[in-house]
Parts: structure tokens; sequence; C-alpha cells
């Protein structure tokens, strides 16, 4: 059991905190009201034709949820996913590791040298599609089903993997001079993805292969001197942007490749050791943050109340863009405040219900619930980026560089819209958004069990996660509708 | 006021809910926890069930040798697995 219960004051009532939770949520959603009232962003597109009107899905998705919420509390009386247990499926080839290193390595250095030497243009040249749609949308979605497949193609880490393996040869043992501080924690990863984020949705010049290459080539600096200060495997797993990212998708996942074998265990088990560690909760309220602004970066609102933000940053003397960055950086924080909100509302409605648990340790205790979340939303925003923009890694692999070769036959092929329609995408979207938040809703009953000792509190404590999950199911599909209706 | 209508349609849901909450109401919460303790009480006298061996084992008597053995001997062989 990653969490044991921790008494706290018990000198506080119960009210203030009620009060606290009743009034923030309020707030929330007044404010919330007045962020997208539609978008356009990337990853929604077209028009879809449904039967009834688009809230009523929000309202539908409510009624799943709580159902849901009822037959987790008649059906599911004892916690199950408190621990992993694996089972051997069958032996991981040795080979296969390095072969997948060098496979990563190989593409690294096909989009440093597609950066520098392909043309600028940002739909011939083959970074930004594999950086922005496969690497970015592609990689966490398909690890989510196939475990954190990632670590094996990771190019910085098969790089300095490369390096401790080639220096063993040579008689050149390094350790890691420094062990990897606790209250580190998930910080590093978190920074990333809010770099990463900040390059792909706010920075102006982000097509640009040339720097996406420096950029890369940067990045792998950065790990390879963390890798050698903290470890690799350490760094891996919590200094890598990505890799945090890719891996926390990855414990949804029913496979794990670790010990030379494969694994299989139960899905989202895998979820039940996430949160103890410091920038935790952190990591998955940023995840869904970053995708909220996403969504709500071109919304109405939002293009109205930019344009004065930025002209008030212009007034300090900014030029245009770094005022429009600047506006639009306000935007992403606020995005991020309004999950943390909704977040804590929850939280502290947990803490109304029972006072042995402080709010920072329930906080952490939920954490993990909020990833498939945050990948129902990944998957909600991006997919119709995935089917249709990653269909161009087709004919962009034949032609890296955009000067005209056709290495595999396919450089004549072209994104077939048609593959599937909005209406279609609408559906994906709204299933992905309540499995979702029904995954959420049973990973927060399962804790609930393993925390409270009465059942009474735990069914308590589920309420208030069920209005987190109502609350975050409708502001995803309020995001995803606007432009679909 | 089009907009914020709109974005309340979304939201009354959660609104609802959360108002019933911060009246400290929780509908339904009687029949939950009755629900969760009968499923506990169900559960554990089912792996009680489980757990009890349908048939008492029974134990094989030395025989022969095995039993002048067991009877003479200061330290007797160990006893004989018992039969399911």
């Amino acid at each position: 059991m990653p969490f044991s219960p921790m008494p706290t004051r018990r000198g506080r009532t119960r009210a203030p905190t009620l009060r606290r939770a009743a009034a923030l949520t309020v707030a929330l959603l007044i404010g919330s009201c007045l962020w997208p009232l539609s978008a356009s962003a990337h990853g929604i597109s077209g028009r879809a034709s449904l039967p009834v009107p688009a809230w009523l899905f929000a309202w539908a998705a409510a009624i799943v949820l709580v159902v849901s919420f009822v037959l987790l509390s008649t059906m599911w009386s004892r916690p199950r996913l408190q621990e992993v247990h694996e089972r051997r499926a069958c032996n991981w080839p040795a080979l296969l590791t390095p072969l997948a290193g060098a496979i990563g390595l190989a593409l690294f250095a096909l989009v440093i040298y597609a950066g520098y030497d392909g043309v600028s243009g940002s739909k011939e040249n083959f970074d930004p599609t594999f950086i922005f749609v496969i690497f970015w949308v592609g990689v966490p979605l398909s690890s989510a089903v196939f475990g954190d497949w990632f670590r094996a193609f990771s190019p910085w880490r098969a790089c300095a993997r490369a390096a401790h393996w080639i220096g063993a040869r040579l008689g050149l043992r390094w350790r890691a001079p420094l062990s990897y501080p606790d209250w580190l924690g998930r910080w590093p990863v978190v920074a990333g993805l809010l770099a990463f984020a900040w390059l792909e949705l706010i920075y102006h010049d982000r097509d640009n292969p040339s720097l996406l290459a420096s950029l890369s080539l940067a990045y792998l600096t950065l790990m390879l001197v963390g890798m050698a200060l903290f470890g690799i495997e350490q760094w891996s797993e919590r200094g890598d942007a990505f890799g945090g990212y890719f891996g926390l998708f990855g414990r949804l996942s029913g496979f794990a490749v670790h010990d030379r074998a494969l694994w299989l265990r139960r899905p989202l088990s895998a979820l039940s050791s996430y949160g103890s560690e410091s920038g935790a909760v952190a990591l998955v309220l940023v995840i869904i943050g970053i995708t909220t602004f996403d969504g709500a970066s071109n919304g109405v609102v939002w293009n109205t109340l930019q344009p004065h933000v930025q002209s008030f940053f212009s007034g300090l003397g900014l030029g245009d863009s770094p005022s429009d960055e600047i506006a639009d950086s306000l935007g992403l924080v606020l995005a991020i405040a309004v999950v943390v909100g909704f977040y804590w509302v929850g939280v502290l409605g947990m803490r109304s219900v029972s006072a042995r648990f402080d709010t920072r340790w329930l906080a952490r205790s939920f954490a993990h619930t909020l990833v498939p979340i945050g990948f129902a939303y990944v998957l909600a925003h991006y997919f119709s980026l995935l089917v249709w923009q990653g269909q161009a890694i087709g004919y962009l692999a034949s032609d890296p560089l955009g000067h005209g070769t056709d290495y595999f036959g396919t450089a004549h092929w072209h994104v077939n819209y048609n593959f599937i329609g909005s209406t279609g995408i609408w559906y994906v979207e709204v299933a992905a958004l309540v499995t979702g938040h029904v995954c959420g809703l049973a990973l927060a009953h399962d804790r609930a069990l393993a925390t409270y000792r009465s059942a009474e509190e735990a069914v308590r404590s589920q309420y208030w996660m069920l209005v987190v999950m109502v609350g975050f199911t409708s502001l995803g599909l309020w995001l995803l509708s606007a432009v679909n209706t | 006021m089009v907009h914020l209508l709109t974005a309340l349609g979304y939201l009354l849901p959660a609104l609802a809910l959360l108002a019933v909450l911060a009246c400290r109401r929780y509908p339904g919460e009687r029949a939950l926890v009755a629900a969760i303790e009968e499923r506990r009480r169900g559960s554990l006298m089912r792996s009680v069930r489980i757990g009890a061996p349908r048939v008492r084992p029974r134990a094989l008597l030395p025989r022969g040798g095995r039993l002048i053995a067991s009877s003479l001997a200061v330290r007797p062989p160990p006893a004989l697995p018992a039969l399911h």
C-alpha cells in the first residue's frame, strides 16, 4: 500500500473547509464560463452533424458517471488496484534493447539532419510533423496501450547506455557522483513539459526546422549531463520530461517490460504507487492544463481578451510578438490554475468528510486518479490531429528534407481527410472523455476503500470526486464541442 | 450572455451536484453504504466457505514397522502426509 493514513490536526471544523470548497467551485465554474466559447485548436476541426444538441452529450456523460459511481459503490467493495501483480508473459530477447536504442538514435539523427539540411517549410520538412504529431501525440497515446515502450527507444538513454558500455570496454567505469534528491521529484518533468507546451502552443517560430533541431540537440545535452550526474536510469525516470510523461501514461497499460521479460498486469494497477513523490500532483495537473489551454486558446473570449492583454504589454515597450507570447503565457497559467482549482475542490471536499487526513496528503493520495483523465483529454483533443496530420509522415518519410526524394516510394501519398469524418471524431472524443473519467472514478473509489476506515466516509469522499469528474468531463466536452457544433 | 448560457448548459450537472453537496446532502448515501457493507459481509462469508476444506483430511495412521518404530523411538520418524 503506497499511502498510509496520516493523522492531522483535529481541532479544525469541517464547515470552513466545506465552504471553501463550495466557494472555490462556484468561482471556478463561473471563471470557466468566461473562458472558451468556441475552440478551433488543432485537434478539433470540421462540423459534426449531431442528432442532439452537443450539451446533451455533457448531460449524458454526467449520467454515465453517476451510474458508474453507484455501480462502483455497490459492486466494488474491496480495494483491487492498490498493488501491482505482474505475471511473466515471455522473455524479452536481449538483442531487442540495443536494437530499439539504435532505432531511436537513428530517428533522432534524422531529425537533426532534416532540421539543418532540409527546407524550412513546416509542411515539407520532416521535423514539425514528426515532433509535434508523432512524438508529442502518438507516443503517449500508444504508451497507454502498449506500456512504456519509449524507454527502450529513448535516444538520450540509448546514447548514455552506449557511452557507458564503450567506457566499460575501455576500462573506464563511470559512477554517478550524485544521488537524485527527493525534493526534486517529478519537477524536472513538469518544467520540461511546460517548456515544450510553450514552444508548441505559444512561441511564434515553433515550426522552424532548424530551431527544432537545435532545441533537440540542447535537450540531448541536458539529458546526458543529468544522466552523468544522477545515473542513467534515475534521470531517465525522473529527469527526462518526455520519458516521465510517456512513462506515466504507460502505467495505464496492462504490459510492462523489465528484467528482460514482458510482464502482464491488471490495467491501471501500476498507477497505485504514483503520487507520493514531490511534483507528482503538479505533473498530472499540468498535463491536463496544457491540453485545456490548447483547446481554449482559440475561443471567442480568449481571442477577445487576448488583444487587450497584448496591447498592455505592447504599451510597456515590447514588440508585437513578445507581447503576444506573454499574453498567451498568462493564458496557459490561467488554464492550469483552473484545472488545479477543479482538483482542489475535490480535495477540500474530501477533507470535509474526515479530519484524519490533511489536504496535501489527500491531493497526493488521489493524484493518480487524474492520469486517465489526462490521457482522455490528450486523446480527445489530439485525435483528429493524429489521424489526419499523422498521415503526412507517410510521404515525409520518403522525402524528409523536402528536396524531392522518394526513398520508400511513398512521396506521392497525401492526407486523406475522408478517413474519418467530423461526426466520427466527435463520438471518439466523447467516448474517450467518458471512459477516461469512469476509469478515474474507479481508481478514486479503490483508493477511498483503502484509505477510509468506514464505508460511510469512503462513499462521502467519492461524492466529491464525482463532482471533479463531472466537472472535468463537462469542461472537456465544452471545449471540444465549440467547433464540432 | 448567449455564450454564458451555453457554458452553463454544459456545466449544469456539475453545478447541481456541487450545490447538493455544499448543503451537506449526500443523496442515496445510506443505500450505498448498506450495499458496500452487505457486499463486504458476503465476500467475507464466501472467503470463509472457500477457505474451509470440504472433506476433513484423514491422517494416515502408521502401520507395521513404522508403527513399532514410532512407538519405541525417542524421536519418531516424521508423520505421514494427510490425505485430502
